[in-house]
């Protein structure tokens, strides 16, 4: 009977009590088969229990007045929470959780030290994407010894799956994810199409190396 | 606008001016027995004719004890010669069975009674269907109303997530409470959609059938002790006189010798709300649900009226009111904890809440809804005519509550409040008839409110049981446990009641 309360017996399964040959040569054993005893299949009893777990969190959870992880932070001593409630919401659009570091949010194209856009037109990214959604128009670059630019450069954040395999694709860190919002609410479909100003509006200044001179920019 | 008004003038003439279909021919003879009677039908509430003579004694009959001494009944229609009963005439009560009568002073006379109506404003606050209307509107719809929103607050807070809490109305938010109001009007203007190849009238009828019936109930619930204006501002005295219990508002609509079973009979019907739902859908899913909601009615319904009978039997009366007024032992005040029956029946009670919280169709006992499988007898019905279902489901909930709090603890009672005061410990604390009448009223709402909690922790504790071992509870537990909980207080009466 004691068994029964033993974890290590239930996981271990039937217990081989005996095992022998017969003379056919298959292998006959005897099991011990644990069951659960009437305490442990009784809907009372387990009722009872459970009623004691759901009454002490809503107690706990109704009477502790400090919500969210914003209102925990504050709480005081980090590690002493025996005196507020366990409710683990988070209210969105007051309380945000810190993205981690390699979140991919919405595109952006960064910039050159003069300000141009760094994308060379290469068609890496539209060639590599797996929804289809980047659109690339190049025309000729009046740089020197830069052969191309984007004269239209889309991405349809709609159809965007947010796999970051254009950033990737990239040769000259043209194209990133690292600016940290995530897609908003359009109210028509055409409005969740980004466009290359707008990317180039959160645009920032690349330190690496284009043209292939110098060392690899991934390397820094 | 204009329209309103007419319709309102003419509901009002046939509720009042109709012909008098009944005229009972009068017999002025002097026997009591032989008295002029007058039926002025069940629950206190319909009118009638007879024809008498100056002098006579009228015997008014009803189909339930609501016509009291003191009430008064008024001769609106009274033909030629002569006006023969007093407007306001008061009833009194005569004869050795408790029989209650006008007396006629002039002419002959046909009278026309109508009974409850009063020109006095007590009598028109003791008019049935206005009670009806209070209880349901001020305290039933809203409680049920607010139980949308507490049950997913409380699951909320059972399961450490917040719950809804953001509707709001500019700034003023309530912790989420408007939500219900705002189910509600989402539910009212959404699309009204009534699939092909339904029987259109009763696919419309179902949501009818299964709420009428849980607000009809209602009736018989004791909500508050009986009021006497007069009194309101003074201690009750310990014999009140006439003039003091002139007027009377008993709080409870419908009091009849029957009245639990009249809960039983009326509540069943409800059902047929769910099972002709499940039909009339023409979807499998939806008659499944109804059929497995006719079983489990079906099951549950013998061991809730079974476990109840301890409680008669302990108290004597079917009649709620008097269960509240009078309490499990004669020999202890009603208002004492001690008797109310939870003490006296904990397994009768044990008994009828399980059976009870089948009746509602919640879980543990959801198995007609049955979410995972089936999705329920409502599984075509959209926008507001499911949200009526939705809404008599939580309307069931608390007509429970009311009926445990009725039954089992005290109703309206307060601990050691009696009709003067608190007494307790040998002190006694005088109150006036008002303040104690607010608490025994609050006393009530409050055990409700607990109750309806209660099951809100039920449903959202205990995992929903299969069919099968549904059946198993109510067939090869329930039914047999209340049988032997029957014989055992019979038993207990017998021995040391009798």
């Amino acid at each position: 009977m004691s068994a029964a309360h033993e974890p290590a017996e239930e996981v271990s399964g039937p217990k081989i009590v005996a095992e022998h040959t017969t003379s056919a040569g298959k292998t006959v054993r005897s099991v011990q088969v644990v069951r659960p005893t009437d305490a442990d299949t009784s809907f009372l009893v387990a009722g009872a229990k459970g009623f004691g777990v759901t009454l002490k969190h809503f107690a706990k959870n109704l009477f502790l007045p400090l919500r969210g992880k914003a209102a925990r932070a504050k709480a005081g001593a980090p590690g002493d929470l025996s005196w507020i409630n366990e409710i683990e919401t988070v209210q969105y659009p007051e309380e945000k959780v810190t993205y981690p570091e390699r979140f991919r949010g919405l595109h952006r194209l960064t910039l050159r030290d003069d300000g141009a856009v760094r994308c060379v037109a290469c068609m890496c990214c539209p060639t590599v994407c797996p929804a289809h959604c980047i659109t690339i128009v190049p025309e000729e670059s009046d740089s020197k010894g830069i052969e191309k630019r984007p004269a239209i450069f889309e991405i349809d954040e709609l159809r965007c799956v947010v796999c970051g395999l254009c950033v990737e694709a990239c040769p000259c860190d043209a194209i990133r994810m690292d600016t940290g919002i995530h897609a908003g609410p359009v109210e028509d479909r055409g409005d969740a199409i980004e466009t290359k100003e707008s990317m180039l509006n959160r645009g920032v200044k690349s330190i690496a190396k284009q043209g292939g001179a110098g060392p690899n920019w991934r390397d820094k | 606008m204009n329209k309103l008004v007419i319709l309102l003038c003419l509901i009002l003439a046939a509720c009042g001016g109709g012909d008098p279909a009944s005229v009972v021919p009068a017999d002025c003879g002097p026997n009591a027995d032989k008295l002029p009677s007058l039926n002025v039908g069940d629950m206190g509430f319909g009118r009638s004719s007879v024809v008498v003579r100056a002098g006579d004694l009228v015997k008014i009959t009803t189909g339930d004890n609501a016509v009291q001494p003191g009430h008064r009944y008024t001769d609106k229609t009274v033909s030629a010669p002569a006006l023969a009963v007093p407007s306001g005439a008061k009833c009194f009560k005569f004869g050795a069975n408790g029989e209650y009568g006008l007396h006629v002073a002039n002419d002959d006379a046909t009278v026309y009674v109508r009974s409850s109506i009063s020109e006095t404003i007590f009598g028109i606050l003791d008019f049935p269907a206005l009670k009806w209307a209070f209880l349901i509107l001020v305290l039933v719809m809203p409680l049920a109303s607010l139980l949308t929103w507490a049950e997913r607050r409380q699951s909320a807070m059972m399961q450490d997530r917040l719950g809804p809490n953001r509707a709001n109305i500019g700034p003023i938010k309530l912790k989420g409470i408007l939500h219900f109001v705002a189910d509600a009007l989402k539910m009212i203007f959404k699309e009204d959609f009534i699939p092909a190849n339904v029987h259109k009238g009763l696919f419309a009828l179902a949501p009818l059938i299964a709420i009428a019936p849980v607000l009809i109930a209602f009736c018989i619930i004791p909500f508050g002790p009986t009021v006497y204006p007069h009194v309101v501002t003074q201690v009750m005295p310990t014999t009140p006189d006439q003039a003091q219990l002139a007027d009377s508002i008993r709080m409870q609509i419908f009091s009849s010798d029957f009245g639990l079973i009249f809960y039983f009979a009326v509540l069943t019907l409800a059902n047929y709300g769910g099972t002709i739902a499940g039909w009339a859908s023409y979807n499998k899913w939806a008659l499944l649900g109804g059929l497995r909601s006719s079983s489990q009615m079906m099951s549950y319904e013998v061991s809730m009226g079974l476990s109840l009978v301890g409680a008669f039997l302990i108290c004597g009366t079917l009649e709620p009111g008097a269960i509240v007024a009078n309490g499990a032992s004669e020999t202890m005040s009603a208002a004492n904890p001690l008797n109310w029956l939870w003490l006296w029946q904990p397994v009768g009670l044990v008994l009828f809440f399980t059976a009870a919280i089948a009746e509602t169709k919640r879980a543990p006992f959801d198995i007609p809804e049955g979410e995972p499988e089936i999705i329920g007898y409502f599984v075509e019905y959209s926008g507001m005519r499911w949200g009526i279902f939705f809404l008599a489901e939580f309307i069931e909930v608390v007509f429970i509550a009311a009926v445990v709090t009725t039954v089992f603890f005290g109703g309206w009672q307060v601990p050691f409040l009696e009709a003067d005061g608190f007494h307790a410990f040998g002190g006694w604390a005088p109150l006036p008839h008002g303040i104690v009448a607010l608490l025994q009223f609050s006393s009530f709402g409050l055990k409700v409110v607990l109750l309806c909690w209660f099951q809100l922790m039920v449903r959202w504790t205990l995992p929903r049981f299969r069919a099968d071992q549904l059946m198993n509870l109510g067939w090869k537990v329930l039914l047999p446990t209340s049988l032997a909980w029957i014989m055992f207080t019979a038993l207990i009466k017998l021995i040391f009641m009798a």
